[in-house]
């Protein structure tokens, strides 16, 4: 407890009506000092009641901003004026502690993670934006609902189940991530962590790791696709093996050579996949087996020309078209002659028997060279054409696989341009054939 | 919600509707598993997963009632409390058989899988159905947690998008017969998936409407949405 202050000014008006009562009382008598007294003790009141109406006043002002308290008058001036000095000092913490707490909030938002607080019933609290977009909850709302009760997914909710320990290593924390879909936006995988935090509630963290989700998609499916064209053939040389180990006497010599071919046939398409497999790794290692060097084109183009007529046995018509002037290429030359083959290789597998497969360079007027492949083949429909270079998409996998694709020529041309900082261009119509176009980057290109 | 005297009352309310929720839920992954299995090749674990949920989904069923009979004995629950402990029966149901639905769309789809005589493009339309319904029932479970009327409101007119969806996948499954009588056996199968879907719509329509009755204590089924609408702007 405070004592007042030893000279306050509260004493100050009793005392002038005690005299003035006493002077009243010795020069008017009794009366006169009743008189005096009662005047004086209706003044006072009055004067109390004044300030006491101000303050009253001032108290049901709003507690967000410094608001002057009223000036009073002797004893009400010196509470007065402390009490101000008080409201002053709160309104500056407060200030600073509001800015403080705006601080952390917008902290909290720029962050790239969701953030979501929850009590120890797991109702909502607060949650950042980036975690209401990806959980589909609006705070205003939703402030003191139950988080499951919004995201129900049933994995979700065993996850939220869990009890927390406060001593939670951050593996432990990390062990239990769990991956969800977004609920609004669809695509999105969010990867949610939980820690504990305030008096048995919890903070949840959300990631958003969709790219990662479809990078481990894409390699999952890769191990299954490599398998599953391996396994195929491989079935079948088990196959003709057992065979030929139960019967082997009573075989007529025909039928032996017969389950022989077939057998490398199999045999050289699981050779052709591994392969192409190697060389796609290599490629994508980024290790260069050899440098890069200007070399001349029309012989290469030349080269892959015969190549391509022998590969069609004379089924079909090859020609190529080549400017006057010699070209030199900036590159390795034994990718880009893989690349170019592969293209070769595809129209001559998917051209009917009579038709035509033009080869042709040019270079544009930006300086760039492209070299294209025209055929009047069955065509590719639009829908297969953004992801032909996939590996192992296949338009038709019956088709492909007798004509003796591996499902990695165009993924093998995509990378060998790419590291040549080329692209591949696919123009195509059912039944009308396609193009193939391979082009390079003009500082790669220059007339010889 | 009101805070009741005892603390213990308040957590035993809010359980019940998380359950219902929780539910609601698995019935949302189920239904999902369905549009899936429409849209993707064959996964034989998705059977299993769907027959070990649609377990679980009755369970619930069977324990949110029994919570339900609980609190109207040990408690008497009074007005919107009632009326929540009532609702929570209905929706508990419509959600058990939104979810026999959902299996029955994921069973069906399974047959569809690898069949010559309609190709995928062919029943797109039967998927971006499944979507919607998928929606419908997302907010359906959405406005009974926020106990949000104009949202439930506006699920009247999502539905209506749904049935009309069914019948555009009707008069394009009829032209495929048509044109084509071997199609026939298969085309009904896939009319068996529209339908499934479109009841899971008039379910979650149940479900909004249960929204209402919580909110404004008035029964509004068999109730137009004009009228509906009126009696809000009445409250308001």
């Amino acid at each position: 407890m405070t004592l007042p202050p030893p000279h306050s000014r509260g004493w100050v008006l009793p005392s002038i009506i005690v005299v003035l009562t006493l002077i009243a009382g010795g020069l008017g008598g009794v009366w006169a000092a009743l008189i005096v007294l009662a005047l004086g003790f209706a003044g006072v009141t009055v004067f109390h009641l004044v300030h006491l109406y101000r303050l009253q006043r001032w108290a049901k002002s709003s507690l967000d901003h410094y608001e002057p308290l009223p000036e009073g008058i002797g004893g009400w001036g010196d509470v007065l004026a402390a009490l101000s000095r008080r409201e002053k000092k709160r309104v500056a913490f407060q200030t600073t502690q509001k800015q403080m707490i705006e601080q952390f909030r917008r902290m909290a938002e720029a962050l790239p993670d969701g953030v979501i607080v929850l009590d120890e019933r797991r109702h909502i609290e607060w949650a950042n934006l980036r975690a209401q977009q990806w959980l589909a909850i609006n705070l205003e709302k939703d402030r003191g609902q139950p988080l499951g009760n919004l995201v129900r997914i049933p994995e979700f909710l065993r996850f939220l189940a869990d009890e927390l320990n406060e001593t939670l290593s951050v593996d432990e924390v990390a062990q239990r991530t769990l991956v969800i879909p977004s609920v609004f936006d669809t695509g999105k995988s969010i990867a949610l962590q939980q820690v504990p935090f305030g008096r048995g509630g919890r903070l949840l963290l959300a990631r958003d790791v969709t790219q990662y989700e479809a990078a481990a998609r894409l390699r999952r499916d890769f191990i299954a696709s490599v398998s599953h064209e391996l396994k195929t053939p491989l079935t079948v040389i088990v196959g003709f093996l057992e065979m030929l180990q139960e019967a082997p006497t009573e075989m007529p010599e025909e039928t032996r050579e017969h389950y022989f071919d077939l057998m490398r046939t199999q045999a050289n398409s699981m050779q052709r996949l591994v392969d192409d497999l190697l060389t796609l790794s290599a490629l994508e290692s980024g290790a260069r087996a050899k440098e890069e060097e200007w070399f001349a084109l029309t012989p290469l183009l030349q080269l892959l020309q015969q190549q391509t007529q022998a590969l069609s046995q004379d089924k079909h018509i090859v020609t190529l078209t080549v400017p006057e002037e010699e070209t030199q290429i900036y590159g390795v030359r034994d990718e880009l002659a893989s690349a170019f083959n592969n293209l070769l290789t595809n129209a001559v597998r998917y051209t009917p028997e009579g038709g035509k497969i033009e080869l042709s360079w040019t270079i544009n007027e930006e300086g760039r060279g492209i070299f294209a492949v025209r055929d009047t083949g069955i065509g590719i429909a639009a829908e297969h054409l953004p992801r032909l270079t996939e590996r192992f998409y296949r338009v038709d996998r019956g088709r492909s696989r007798a004509s003796g694709g591996t499902g990695l020529g165009l993924a093998i041309v995509k990378h060998v341009l790419l590291r040549h900082q080329g692209e591949l261009n696919i123009d195509s119509r059912i039944g009308k054939g396609s193009i193939f176009s391979a082009i390079l980057p003009a500082v790669r290109v220059k007339k010889a | 919600m009101t805070t009741h005297m005892s603390k213990q009352f308040d957590i035993e309310m809010e359980t019940i509707r998380s359950d219902v929720l929780a539910m609601g839920g698995l019935v949302e992954a189920q239904l999902a598993r369905g549009v899936l299995a429409m849209s993707e090749d064959e996964n034989p674990e998705l059977l299993e997963t769907i027959k070990a949920t649609e377990k679980e989904i009755n369970q619930m069923q069977i324990d949110i009632d029994q919570q339900c009979a609980q609190i109207i004995a040990r408690r008497q629950p009074a007005a919107v409390d009632l009326r929540v402990v009532l609702t929570v029966s209905k929706v508990v149901n419509d959600l058990e058989r939104a979810g026999d639905e959902a299996k029955k769309i994921a069973r069906k789809a399974a047959q569809l899988q690898g069949n010559e005589r309609l190709t995928k493009m062919q029943y797109y339309d039967t998927i971006h159905a499944g979507e919607l319904a998928q929606m419908i029932l997302h907010r359906a479970l959405n406005a009974f947690a926020r106990l949000d009327i104009d949202e439930a409101i506006a699920i009247y007119d999502a539905d209506d998008e749904i049935d009309m969806a069914f019948d555009l996948v009707t008069r394009q499954l009829v032209g495929f017969m048509m044109e084509d009588p071997r199609t026939i056996s298969t085309a009904l199968e896939v009319l068996f998936v529209a339908k499934s879907i479109e009841r899971i719509g008039d379910h979650a329509k149940n479900i909004a409407e249960a929204v209402v009755q919580v909110v404004m204590g008035k029964d509004v089924r068999h109730t137009s949405l004009e009228e509906i609408k009126a009696n809000i702007a009445e409250r308001e």
